[in-house]
């Protein structure tokens, strides 16, 4: 299930690293006009068109419009029925969902989609034996094959161990794959399968027409797609490596949308007659993770374990203005990890650090560390010298670490920018031996923080594959995380009111403790062309357009000039 | 002649990023002018005017060489800059004033200038000639301490260039045999070893890009011209009459080395060495380019180029231009120099 | 002779396998592992590590090699890590557009640079000769990501601003949406082929002005000029044809450099060739697309090499084999 993981296999950006965007007002034409080819940009050449190997954004851009969702987000990111028939209903135990399907739904060779696909494809990613790099977390049933069964032809149950409330958004708004097909393939085999490149059977808008490799892959509609033809006849992505050509070739006409204008760029040519850009917060965020704990794994004394150094390397720095010049004012700054871009986001929840540089020095004075003759701190004989470790192909990161060393060398750390290859990058930090690094988080749809705050992920000492790096335990944490998963009410309105007041909670926490120092989400530009019936969200968001998180876009979209 | 042909250098690793294809080629043409060019010098040595004679009318003829000249004083010019200067500015070229960035250039402004005995006057003043970056920090102290990095690599890479090219190339020349087979067959090794890739694996095993693991990469894949020059040198060398003579007289083969064979070799070495440096240069830019260059906040070209790339379509042409054209610069001296050392050491073939 | 090129033939395959050794554990050693969970917090180091053991890849490099020389004899270079496809069917792929791009910007920039370098030797001193002189050595100056961006923007951007929208070059790519025209196709090489050529033409013309200069000089040409013969004569009929063959050798040893010369090129111009292939397989460890590459690059090397040297020997008698 494509669960809009931010995680990206192919760092390119070090190629390809300028990035235009475009901005103003496209009129608008209300007559919809049939027939055309919209172009699109993906930004490396797509690893895979089988939805469970997905595991990287060209991929699941590629992928996106060819296969139906169970549920899908809608243009304010709320859960939508896609190929379900309403919503879920769940058991008065809360332990059990279950999903009617459309009737009328079909797959490209004709065949009806029943609840035998969704059952076969939530199996096969459930199957221990899947060779994927997908992530896929099913852990929730009761058994990843009795777990999900069929009642009859358009109904699916989920049988769960316990109440979870992510459940919705996490596991059921993925993708449906037909069984004829890939019911077929040995999960152990999945890899390497010919329909990788090739997908036969699909049902979502727009069907596969062929791939030429590294240059585009050409789909075509699907006229018997269940949500309406597509006014569009026929899509193709076009692999521009160069991001600034890409963003050029948008103002230019030659591309019709660009759906990933980030950084410096954006602002270059958001004054372009012709062209509509929407610029909104995304869904993933940036933050500095500090070792919590008192020493390093390998017994070091750690520089960040004082919960008074971390307070002053937060009231040491100006976070509004760092953001703004780091990412040419293309970013929003954060006080906790839920983006601005989601509903669950409470901006009354957060601790906030104003910039206090003489409080600082006496939080620092008050952990014991006195300046040295070099303006450094030192204590029991130990310098504030750490390296900030920084993923080398990502210049707005090393622009922040450039800040931030800048501005808490006045505070007497020593904290030396560390530009590292990402293959190299994570070593350190899941061995547990760092003191500081900054790092990218992407979100689902649901905020669920659970396998990057709860102490049951802290890598290496209690879960070997956690991305829980910070190594801080606090069982107040814990609770609240636990509560936020299981707090499942039997309305949609009462879940989610309680699961914001869970996340208040955990926000307050990470805030006052500084578990990890929040930077910034990226303002993400998406450029159009001659494109008509794009609707945009709360906060002029077109996140569910992006990544496959609605599939239904394709069919409604078209062009303003079909050739 | 062994049996390994003298053929042009293959013009060899810079190219790996297209940053010099052609610096290769030139170097090429250097190899192929003193394969002939070697005879001639030994001629001068059984000739025998003396060294001091044959390197001080170099001088002269080079002096005479105007372009060479001034290009010299440039470059002179650029690299006591890149020593002094930094000296002098201190930290200016990691001072950030990041809530004001991308200052303009050439932004002048009337400033009441203090002279002694109270008065003063108003002069046209700037205080960031050359504007400021994306944090703030002045564009010409990074420039200038970038030239640093830049002159650096580009000089300790020649370096070892010529102490590994230098010493292979010369057991090979002289010794000949097997020990030359094996020297000969390395540098196929070399010439196919992809850079970016050792790049990488260096980069990684150091835990991130330093002036050393620059100088250390180039250097050990960069060698081989040299080294194949100086095999060529040798092969022609070792056979002279007068190297022939020592050997008759008894001279251990380090004396006929040392003091017969590397002075008469060196010419042609040095202007292969200098028109190797401009090559570096450009390579550690394209370095940057590809985002392997020395880590922040120290600015080298390479780095200045490459993260301001984004900044051609924002209207500030300036960060890119700036080091575009002192990168430029100093490649096309260097290779005005070589050219002028060329024509002076060898004044045949003009 | 015969046995001269058996003998080469035999040390050039033994190179071959010295490369091989060397690259694959040039590769294995490279620090940073080729899959990790990183930032993916549904990632499961225990899938990672089983993928790694089914690979082998937790052995000592010099274990895992004789599987790969064995599979390598075969003609298998395995399967991308990244596409999960066979690495020969990406090289399939890929290798023609490079060629294709590559090949273009050789054959232009010899078409220039050999006239240019010709009458810049026969017409030492003259204008045209400083001038050539000069810009050749500003050509040779210039790293050639700067000239491609600048083209980039001077063609695509700046162009169509001066024309009114009316007219630029491609930015991006071989071909225009659906098409695969071979107008559209050179209308989309022009920006790539000419930053690409700009620098070749620089060096090549200095290297075939010298090679001329040289034979030009030497005995023969300068007794046929003494027997009367035309200065046309003697330069375009003796003394060319001799001048040209070390240009011709520069040309074929260059050309495994070429691919890798491609890496910036190619990015700039989201050219879909094997130097952008063969860098994002290195950033992102992809072993078997690395080693393939880098092999396909071995062996030409080893065959031109070859051919250079034999041409030599039968060219010139002096060579003892």
């Amino acid at each position: 299930m494509q669960l809009g993981v931010r995680f990206r296999a192919i760092a390119l950006a070090s190629v390809g690293l300028f990035v235009i965007a475009a901005c103003g007002g496209g009129g608008e034409s209300t007559n919809v006009k049939e027939g055309g080819t919209l172009t699109f940009v993906i930004d490396a050449d797509a690893q895979t068109l089988n939805p469970f190997e997905v595991g990287d954004l060209p991929s699941a851009r590629a992928v996106a419009p060819m296969f139906p969702n169970l549920y899908m987000a809608d243009k304010n990111l709320s859960i939508v029925p896609d190929l379900a028939d309403g919503m879920p209903t769940v058991s008065s135990d809360l332990k059990t969902w279950t999903v009617k399907l459309r009737k009328n739904a079909k797959w490209s060779d004709g065949s009806a989609i029943t609840a035998n696909d969704v059952v076969t494809t939530v199996r096969i990613e459930a199957n221990s034996k899947l060779d994927t790099d997908a992530a896929f977390d099913w852990s929730p049933l009761t058994d990843p094959v009795n777990g999900v069964t069929a009642k009859d032809d358009n109904t699916v149950v989920f049988t769960l161990t316990s109440t979870f409330a992510p459940f919705l958004a996490v596991n059921l708004a993925g993708f449906v794959a037909p069984a004829s097909v890939y019911g077929q393939i040995d999960p152990a085999k999945m890899r390497n399968d010919p329909s990788n490149t090739k997908p036969t059977v699909t049902g979502g808008p727009f069907l596969f027409d062929k791939w030429i490799p590294g240059q585009q892959i050409e789909l075509v509609a699907n006229p018997n797609y269940y949500a309406g033809k597509p006014h569009i006849a026929k899509i193709i992505e076009k692999v521009i490596t160069n991001t600034t050509a890409a963003a050029q070739a948008v103002v230019n006409g030659d591309v019709n949308w660009d759906p990933e204008v980030v950084g410096a760029a954006v602002s270059t040519v958001q004054n372009v007659p012709g062209v509509n850009t929407y610029i909104y917060p995304d869904l993933g965020y940036y933050d500095v993770r500090f070792n919590d704990r008192p020493k390093w794994i390998n017994g070091q004394p750690s520089l960040f374990g004082d919960v008074n150094v971390r307070r002053a390397f937060a009231y040491a720095l100006d976070k509004d203005s760092m953001v703004k010049a780091a990412t040419d004012g293309h970013g929003t700054p954060l006080w906790g990890d839920i983006v601005p871009a989601s509903a669950y986001y409470d901006e009354s929840a957060t601790v906030k650090y104003k910039q206090d540089v003489a409080k600082a020095k006496s939080l620092m004075d008050a952990a014991g560390w006195t300046v040295g003759s070099d303006g450094i701190r030192v204590k029991n004989g130990q310098r504030f010298s750490a390296k900030f470790y920084v993923r080398a192909d990502k210049p707005q990161r090393i622009k922040a670490v450039e800040i931030m060393s800048e501005q808490l060398r006045a505070i007497g750390m020593d904290l030396q920018p560390t530009p590292t290859d990402f293959k190299v990058f994570y070593k350190p930090i899941q061995a547990g031996n760092f003191d500081l690094a900054l790092a990218g988080w992407g979100l689902a749809l649901d905020p669920d923080d659970y396998t990057i705050f709860h102490s049951s992920f802290i890598r290496p000492e209690n879960n070997s594959s956690g991305t829980n790096w910070t190594g801080y335990i606090n069982k107040d944490l814990d609770a609240a995380i636990d509560a936020e998963r299981s707090d499942l009410k039997p309305t949609a309105a009462a879940t989610f009111a309680a699961r914001k007041a869970d996340f208040a909670k955990i926000q307050h926490i990470l805030g006052d403790d500084v578990v990890v120092y929040f930077l910034w989400a990226d303002n993400t530009g998406m450029a159009f062309n001659g494109v008509n019936g794009v609707v945009a969200g709360n906060g002029n968001s077109l996140n569910y357009a992006d990544q496959g998180r609605n599939p239904q876009i394709f069919s409604t979209w078209s062009l303003s000039n079909p050739k | 002649m062994a049996d390994q042909p003298l053929k042009p250098v293959t013009a060899g690793f810079q190219s790996m990023l297209g940053a010099t294809a052609t610096a290769q080629a030139l170097a090429a043409e250097e190899a192929l002018r003193h394969a002939a060019a070697a005879e001639d010098l030994v001629v001068a040595e059984v000739a025998e005017p003396s060294e001091i004679g044959f390197w001080k009318l170099a001088v002269i003829r080079f002096l005479h060489h105007r372009i060479a000249t001034a290009s010299l004083a440039i470059l002179l010019f650029i690299i006591v800059t890149a020593m002094i200067v930094p000296v002098f500015q201190g930290n200016l070229f990691r001072q950030q004033d990041y809530t004001h960035p991308y200052g303009a250039p050439f932004q002048f402004h009337s400033q009441q200038l203090a002279l002694p005995g109270g008065l003063s006057i108003t002069v046209p003043w700037t205080d960031h000639l050359l504007g400021t970056d994306g944090l703030g920090r002045d564009e010409m102290a990074r420039l200038i301490r970038g030239a640093r990095v830049s002159l650096a690599v580009g000089l300790l890479a020649m370096l070892g260039y010529i102490i590994i090219g230098g010493m292979l190339g010369a057991l090979a020349g002289y010794y000949g045999g097997w020990i030359d087979n094996a020297l000969m067959r390395l540098t196929d090794v070399i010439i196919a070893m992809p850079f970016i890739l050792v790049v990488v694996a260096v980069t990684a095993a150091f835990g991130g890009v330093s002036l050393t693991v620059l100088v250390l990469v180039i250097a050990l894949l960069g060698w081989f011209e040299i080294g194949r020059l100086m095999r060529a040198q040798f092969l022609v060398l070792r056979e002279s009459e007068f190297v022939q003579a020592a050997r008759a007289l008894g001279a251990s083969d380090l004396r006929i080395i040392f003091r017969h064979i590397v002075p008469n070799s060196l010419a042609p070495i040095i202007v292969s060495a200098t028109l190797g440096v401009s090559g570096i240069i450009l390579l550690e830019a394209a370095l940057g380019f590809l985002g392997y260059s020395i880590p922040p906040p120290e600015p080298s070209w390479g780095n200045l180029l490459s993260t301001y790339q984004e900044a051609l379509l924002m209207g500030q042409v300036y960060l890119v231009a700036f080091p575009a054209i002192a990168l430029v610069t100093t490649a096309l001296c260097i290779n005005l120099v070589g050219d002028g050392i060329r024509d002076a050491l060898d004044p045949r073939q003009r | 002779m015969t046995f001269y090129v058996i003998r080469r033939v035999g040390i050039g395959a033994l190179l071959l396998l010295f490369m091989s050794v060397a690259f694959f554990a040039l590769t294995r050693l490279t620090p940073g592992p080729p899959f990790t969970t990183g930032e993916n917090p549904r990632a499961h180091q225990e899938l990672i590590d089983k993928r790694i053991h089914a690979l082998g890849l937790d052995r000592p490099w010099y274990l895992q090699y004789p599987a790969y020389l064995n599979a390598l004899a075969q003609g298998n270079l395995g399967d991308s890590y990244v596409y999960n496809r066979p690495v020969t069917e990406l090289l399939k792929q890929r290798v023609p557009n490079s060629v294709l791009l590559l090949g273009t910007a050789l054959i232009v920039s010899l078409l220039i640079a050999i006239p240019l370098g010709i009458f810049a030797a026969t017409h030492q001193y003259s204008k045209l000769d400083m001038t050539t002189s000069v810009v050749s050595y500003v050509g040779i100056s210039v790293p050639s990501f700067v000239l491609g961006i600048f083209l980039l923007l001077a063609g695509g951007v700046y162009l169509r601003h001066l024309t009114g929208g009316t007219f630029y070059f491609p930015l991006f790519g071989m071909h225009k949406g659906d098409t695969d025209s071979l107008d559209d196709l050179i209308w989309h090489m022009v920006l790539p082929v000419a930053s690409l050529s700009v620098l070749s033409v620089a060096g090549f013309s200095r290297f075939m002005r010298a090679s001329m200069l040289e034979v030009l000089h030497q005995d023969y040409v300068r007794t046929a000029k003494a027997k009367g013969l035309a200065a046309r004569t003697v330069n375009y009929k003796h003394a060319l044809r001799n001048a040209i063959l070390p240009i011709v050798t520069l040309v074929a040893l260059q050309t495994p450099q070429f691919v890798s010369g491609a890496i910036i090129t190619e990015g700039i111009f989201s050219w879909p060739g094997m130097g952008l292939l063969a860098f994002q397989a290195t950033v992102t460890r992809d072993y078997p697309v690395i080693l393939g590459v880098v092999m396909l690059v071995a062996v030409l090397t080893v065959i031109f090499n070859l051919l250079a040297d034999i041409t030599y020997a039968i060219v010139d008698p002096r060579i003892r084999y």
